[in-house]
């Protein structure tokens, strides 16, 4: 009996035969004690070498949340403008907050010219007004 | 069982067990490739790692093949560019473990039959450990070795070949296998 080569036991391990020769070693080895062994001297060189073992250090990184979809840039800029209108609306309520000094027009004109009535006297004023005119008031 | 891709799809939401379940099923079979393709360990766990993070940030076309082919072409090619710019690979005698369920003898003998293999494996030529490792190691069919490393199907199947003959060649003749 005509023994396989091991080059084709090799090929047949590796399942890189055509099926017909395949099929003419699978009949061979059926038969032959001597060629299975070499078949099987094969098989366990391949096992070897597809099983060996690394040490691994099994520490498995964070995470990643990247799922999060970047915000378009139309809602970004809507996004801004509804920021920057309500910093401006805030900004001018807290500055309408503090009352300003507001002197009637009337009072000030008094302040100014005098009584409407024709007093000499200058209308006691208790209003901040510029005091250059307080210091000479209008007869 | 979750499938992998549904794993894929839950781990980019936040799924922590998806995402274990993904490290816990590729992460070992991954740094086994790329520490035999680099010589180096360490860069073996970077590029596993690295891998499994670009599985989740990376958008991925198709679900056609298996994650676990997806992830082992991304680490292979990490591990491709990383062997070209260090220019030569080391040693990686270290890489062998102890299991602790065999006896003392049977350790010593698997620890033994496994440096060797490493050490054959690493004397084989680039080009015929990289399809061993890909086949062995990364699940890889013959045709989609094929397209990653780009040569014809032939010429996969005639590297594989000439690389178990001489690791078997070797291993004979160290008394590993009969």
């Amino acid at each position: 009996m005509n023994h396989i080569e091991n080059d084709r036991l090799i090929q047949f391990v590796l399942g890189i035969l055509d099926e017909q020769d395949n099929a003419i070693i699978s009949d061979h080895l059926s038969t032959c004690e001597s060629c299975r062994a070499e078949a099987k001297s094969v098989e366990q060189a391949v096992r070897i070498m597809g099983s060996i073992e690394i040490p691994v250090n099994a520490k498995r990184p964070a995470l990643i949340h990247n799922q999060r979809k970047p915000m378009h840039s139309v809602y970004k800029l809507a996004a801004g403008l509804a920021v920057g209108f309500l910093l401006g609306y805030t900004l001018g309520q807290s500055s309408n907050s503090v009352p300003p000094t507001v002197v009637p027009q009337r009072i000030m004109h008094e302040a100014i010219q005098g009584p409407f009535s024709g007093h000499n006297s200058c209308p006691p004023v208790d209003l901040k007004v510029p005091g250059e005119y307080l210091q000479s008031p209008v007869r | 069982m979750i499938d992998d891709w549904e794993c894929v799809e839950l781990a980019r939401q936040g799924n922590e067990t998806a995402w274990r379940n993904l490290f816990d099923r590729h992460f070992q079979a991954l740094v086994r490739m790329t520490s035999l393709i680099t010589g180096s360990i360490d860069s073996g766990h970077d590029f596993a790692q690295e891998s499994l993070v670009r599985l989740l940030t990376r958008n991925i076309a198709h679900h056609n093949g298996s994650v676990r082919s997806y992830l082992s072409t991304i680490a292979y090619r990490l591990a491709l560019k990383e062997r070209t710019r260090r220019g030569k690979s080391v040693s990686t005698e270290s890489v062998l473990i102890i299991d602790s369920a065999l006896t003392p003898l049977d350790q010593i003998i698997k620890i033994e039959a496994e440096r060797i293999a490493v050490q054959v494996i690493q004397s084989l030529p680039d080009e015929q450990k990289d399809v061993l490792t890909l086949r062995f190691y990364g699940d890889h069919s013959y045709e989609e070795i094929s397209l990653i490393i780009g040569v014809p199907i032939g010429t996969v199947k005639s590297r594989l070949f000439y690389a178990v003959k001489k690791c078997t060649q070797q291993l004979r003749e160290r008394g590993i296998v009969k």
